[in-house]
């Protein structure tokens, strides 16, 4: 332990960029860790990474990319489609093939989301606990997903496309939207552009900014609107784990919130954490977080959390 | 102006200068994230051989932060080690000089070496900004913006990965 107040986080990377004022740096200077630091700033300057051939690597990258545009046969097929997830190296991401198709399926537990990248560069933020598919081979003459469960689509401008879900088809031109399809319920708000809903009757209708509207057993239900600010929230913004070690878990609550959080009392080393807490409501990400790993949390103050067992 | 709108990354010298300008940058990413060498030479191929078939679908502009998300999907891994030895450039001049600070003393290879070894255990998430400075020679709202976080939030992984340089460096 320091006699002397630790120098802040941000104060310390704005020394490293040049970005402290002349009365903090000379204060840090004068404390007695600043020669460390010093050192570390000038030794780090000169390292290096190993060597790259960048000639060599755009030839090796040519003959890769040759290799694609070969009319391929069905045994090379499945070398690029397993290539293909390996690049991606998500568990949850499969690659079926039928026939000449890629079959893309992407799919997120409880408590985990995803970020995917449609081939004409549309995202779409999957929530917990859903589905979405879609045929590579022939997206470029057919623009269609299909969804189970929630996802926020936010499509590239100029693109038809269509997103199926049990109940209905949804089309969209540049715009975005969120579906939520759960058992015999789907809901579709339009945050921007235009969105056609269908049911699976001949019931049709559109949307417009702040527009919403319910699919209920295979039937369009009136517009209704939405809480805006509580629709989004699961995409607004949110951290996301995946086997992470327990203490960065801690460590990014920390920097999300600004506070500190006294693990002291708790064994955390062992531990390891999958699932998303959201930004701006501490209560909230707090018991996401402590909850399912049965750790007890008291807030002493507005920047003072202690955990116990 | 037209020709500029119409200018996607399927034109060759348009795809060889993104390869130039972003590969290494890439690949260095990766390994900041724990990433073997070989592994990460062949997923920043990956990422451009992707960016190709679907070239005509990017521009340029678009190409960078295309590469990012494709490279940083493809290798995700919160608790790895650096796997790749980090190099010193060669100063010229002997180095075994003594290290000294109010702190403690130490001879400069074993500064160097401990300090090599800190960054080796570095959260990478620290150790990828750090490293994105201190080796990219990146501003931090450069790396604010290819990670997608604040610049605040980038000036306080610095503060922390500093921070946990010392300690390490300090420990007998």
């Amino acid at each position: 332990m320091e006699s002397k107040k630790e120098i802040e986080d941000d104060a310390l990377g704005r020394w490293l960029s040049g970005d402290m004022s002349p009365e903090e740096l000379k204060e840090f200077e004068a404390s007695e860790a600043f020669k460390t630091y010093e050192n570390i700033k000038n030794y780090t300057e000169g390292m290096k990474m190993p060597a790259y051939d960048l000639e060599k690597e755009f030839a090796l990258l040519n003959d890769k990319r040759k290799g694609k545009v070969v009319q391929l046969n069905p045994m090379r097929k499945w070398t690029i489609a397993a290539s293909i997830a390996i690049i991606l190296g998500l568990g949850s991401l499969l690659f079926l093939m039928q026939g000449d198709d890629i079959l893309v399926s992407h799919t997120t537990a409880q408590m985990e989301t995803d970020t995917i990248a449609l081939p004409d560069q549309s995202t779409v933020y999957l929530n917990a606990d859903s589905k979405l598919d879609y045929n590579e081979s022939s997206w470029e003459e057919e623009k269609v997903v299909e969804l189970e469960g929630e996802g926020y689509f936010s499509v590239t401008k100029g693109d038809q496309f269509s997103v199926k879900t049990d109940q209905g088809t949804i089309q969209v031109l540049g715009t975005e939207f969120n579906i939520r399809s759960r058992s015999d319920l789907t809901e579709v708000t339009c945050y921007s552009g235009k969105v056609k809903v269908s049911d699976q009757a001949s019931g049709a209708m559109i949307l417009e900014p702040g527009m919403s509207c319910k699919i209920v057993d295979g039937s369009l239900v009136n517009e209704w609107t939405p809480n805006f600010d509580e629709k989004v929230s699961w995409l607004n913004s949110e951290s996301t784990f995946h086997e992470a070690p327990f203490i960065i878990v801690i460590e990014e609550l920390e920097d999300q919130y600004g506070v500190s959080i006294d693990d002291e009392d708790v064994s955390i080393k062992e531990r390891v954490y999958t699932g998303t807490f959201p930004h701006g409501n501490l209560e909230d990400a707090l018991k996401i977080v402590f909850d399912p790993m049965n750790i007890q949390y008291d807030i002493l103050s507005e920047k003072e959390i202690k955990l116990r067992e | 102006m037209s020709k500029n709108l119409e200018s996607n990354v399927c034109e060759e010298n348009i795809y060889k200068g993104l390869f130039e300008k972003y590969s290494l940058q890439i690949r260095n990413f990766l390994i900041y994230r724990g990433c073997e060498l070989e592994k990460a030479h062949d997923l920043v191929q990956e990422a451009y051989v992707k960016m190709w078939e679907n070239c005509s679908k990017i521009l340029p502009e678009k190409a960078k932060s295309f590469l990012y998300t494709v490279a940083s999907n493809a290798f995700k891994n919160d608790i790895a080690h650096l796997k790749v030895k980090l190099k010193y450039q060669e100063s010229g001049a002997s180095s075994n000089v003594n290290i000294e600070t109010p702190e403690f003393q130490l001879e400069e290879q074993e500064f160097k070496k401990r300090l090599e070894d800190a960054i080796e255990e570095m959260v990478p998430t620290q150790r990828e900004v750090f490293l994105m400075n201190r080796i990219d020679k990146k501003k931090y709202s450069e790396i604010a913006e290819e990670l997608g976080v604040s610049v605040k939030a980038v000036e306080k992984r610095m503060g922390k990965a500093l921070k946990f340089l010392r300690a390490r460096i300090k420990e007998i």
